[in-house]
């Protein structure tokens, strides 16, 4: 608010007029009582009475403008709070509805467009029992009145909403009374969007449901096994009794592979791994992984071509480098049939001095087969969590869907990236860009 | 006269598991079938329609209630045996919607010594209630009255 014109100076204007004023006044009683005036006092008489009157108009002017500006003030900045309410109402990240004493929505912020599809002006005006995206309307305006008549706060959690379109959104619904204006008392409904929270913890509970299912399995089997050992007339032979411990011992490791590869996903996930970075030969970490899948590898009379070109300087975590490489290498090997071609490839990046800056010197690994490849509606989902191609289901059941998930989440945490280009029933191409030094990465 | 060998159709993706359920039926004589999904399922059971069939749920491609289901559709397949073995307790409800002679084991909850059991039990109700009387559900209920289960 600017401060008025310092109060003294309008008075002294005042009063001056006042002063003028009342000279005149008496100067004209004078020139009345007398009769005899020289021309100039008239002359004088009239111009300070006319400046006086002249002053007394400006002064009340002036109160006048004052009052006149005051009030703009006011208004203004009514005007300024009005606008940070509309501002403050509609870019709210939660929909808000307000509704009067009758039941009755009066406003609707813009959220509700574009969480639910509808304007606010096709809500504003109707009966909260007239709402067209909740279900439970009814209920909605007896729980407004029920809470308005008993002070209850209403709250529902994880209700269904319905989008003009007809999809489902899920979303936490609170009334707030508003304080009391004259006789008015209005209740703010404020709905937010819980649609993502809900689906991360439906995500979660599948993966439980479908980990633990994987888990059920082999802890079956390995039971009917021991049951059966344990019955005498079950192992009259040796090589039966053999075949059944064996059988429960690979189950058993299965499952070990299993719970050590849903630890590292959770390990993966929260952020919790930390890197023991080494430098590392590159050829020895493939040599030693192709050794783990040596006698598969026979079996299936796989070709493997390796053209791997040393990396210098390549500084990572062995264990974590290993995933990467086992993962890609063993998929190869599943997917492609016998006699089938693998070809393994490392090379370390052209850098580009750009400027000076020579940035992260980078290396690839590449990994292709002429396997089975991957169907292409099915590509966008391959390295999601728990994902299988059906293709991949049917080579080999056991698998767990994790594996490239984990794969990528080391790589991208090392500032890395991974593509592949597939054709189903022809192979694919799975090749890893990488920094050649991991100090850098988040889990260093 | 020699009696038929009594045949059982074993459909199962996880070849441990077929493994010792084979083993452990072949001690009553039977011929047994193996199937690793619900397509060769479908077609063995078809192709030479066995007296009971052994029946996973989670499988890849054709699954067992899909397989079951079109298998339902059959006339011989409607009268047919089925034991439902699997880990998904859920399945329950989806199961026994099938109809006719269904008997649902929880294979975590189950000793394999049971299984059996109710393998042999069905083969020798199946005999006194003859043909005719199968698809019904009765075979499956008396076969549950007599081992005292649900």
């Amino acid at each position: 608010m600017t401060k008025t014109k310092k109060v003294s100076l309008t008075g002294l204007r005042f009063w001056c007029g006042l002063a003028a004023f009342l000279v005149v006044a008496l100067l004209l009683l004078f020139r009345y009582l007398l009769r005899r005036w020289p021309l100039w006092s008239d002359v004088v008489s009239w111009l300070v009475g006319g400046g006086s009157f002249v002053l007394l108009v400006e002064y009340f002017l002036g109160l006048i403008r004052r009052e006149r500006d005051r009030l703009k003030e006011l208004s203004l900045e009514k005007r300024e709070r009005e606008v940070n309410f509309e501002q403050v109402f509609n870019l709210s990240p939660v929909v808000l509805m307000i509704v009067n004493s009758g039941g009755q929505i009066t406003r609707v912020n813009r959220r509700v467009q574009d969480w639910l599809g509808y304007q606010p002006e096709e809500l504003e005006g109707l009966d909260v029992a007239e709402i067209p995206f909740l279900s439970e309307k009814g209920k909605m305006k007896a729980r407004i009145l029920d809470q308005r008549v008993k002070g209850k706060r209403v709250e529902a959690r994880e209700l269904n909403f319905l989008t003009k379109g007809g999809a489902v959104k899920i979303g936490d619904l609170r009334v707030v009374p508003l304080p009391q204006v004259n006789d008015r008392r209005d209740d703010l409904l404020i709905i937010s969007d819980v649609t993502a929270s809900e689906e991360v913890d439906r995500a979660k509970t599948e993966f439980v449901a479908i980990t633990s299912h994987q888990l059920l399995t082999p802890l079956t089997t390995i039971r009917w096994y021991a049951e059966s050992l344990l019955k005498q007339e079950q192992h009259q032979d040796e090589e039966r009794l053999r075949e059944y411990l064996i059988q429960i011992y690979k189950t058993n490791q299965r499952m070990i592979g299993l719970v050590n590869t849903m630890l590292r996903v959770s390990r993966v996930e929260k952020e919790e791994i930390r890197f023991n970075l080494i430098e590392v030969s590159v050829q020895e970490l493939i040599d030693s992984v192709l050794d783990e899948l040596s006698i598969l590898i026979q079996n299936k009379d796989i070709e493997l071509v390796q053209k791997i070109e040393p990396v210098k300087g390549l500084r990572v975590d062995p264990e974590y480098f290993r995933i990467i490489v086992s993962n890609l290498l063993t998929n190869a090997v599943k997917y492609t049939p016998s006699r089938g071609r693998i070809l393994i490839e490392v090379s370390p990046v052209e850098k580009k001095v750009i400027r000076g800056d020579t940035g992260v010197q980078e290396f690839t690994l590449t990994v292709e087969d002429n396997g089975c490849g991957i169907p292409p509606e099915q590509q966008k989902n391959v390295f999601t969590k728990l994902f299988r191609a059906d293709n991949a289901r049917e080579v080999d059941p056991e698998g767990t869907g994790l594996g490239l998930y984990i794969v990528k989440a080391i790589i991208n945490s090392v500032g890395g990236q991974i593509s592949f280009e597939s054709e189903y029933n022809r192979g694919s191409r799975f090749t890893v860009r990488m920094p050649v030094d991991w100090t850098t990465s988040k889990f260093s | 006269m020699v009696e038929e060998r009594k045949k059982v159709l074993i459909v199962e993706d996880e070849a441990p598991v077929r493994r010792i359920i084979s083993d452990m039926i072949a001690p009553l004589g039977c011929e047994i079938i193996e199937a690793k999904d619900g397509e060769s399922g479908l077609q063995k059971g078809l192709d030479n329609h066995p007296d009971v069939i052994i029946l996973d749920i989670v499988m890849p491609g054709k699954g067992g209630l899909e397989m079951a289901e079109e298998l339902r559709k059959d006339e011989w397949g409607r009268q047919v045996p089925v034991v439902i073995l699997t880990n998904l307790k859920t399945a329950r409800q989806s199961v026994e919607e099938l109809g006719g002679e269904i008997i649902f084991i929880p294979k975590a909850d189950w000793e394999i010594e049971d299984v059996v059991k109710v393998v042999k039990e069905i083969l020798e109700v199946k005999d006194y209630l003859g043909e005719d009387q199968l698809g019904s559900g009765i075979l499956a209920q008396k076969v549950r009255e007599r081992l005292g289960f649900e």
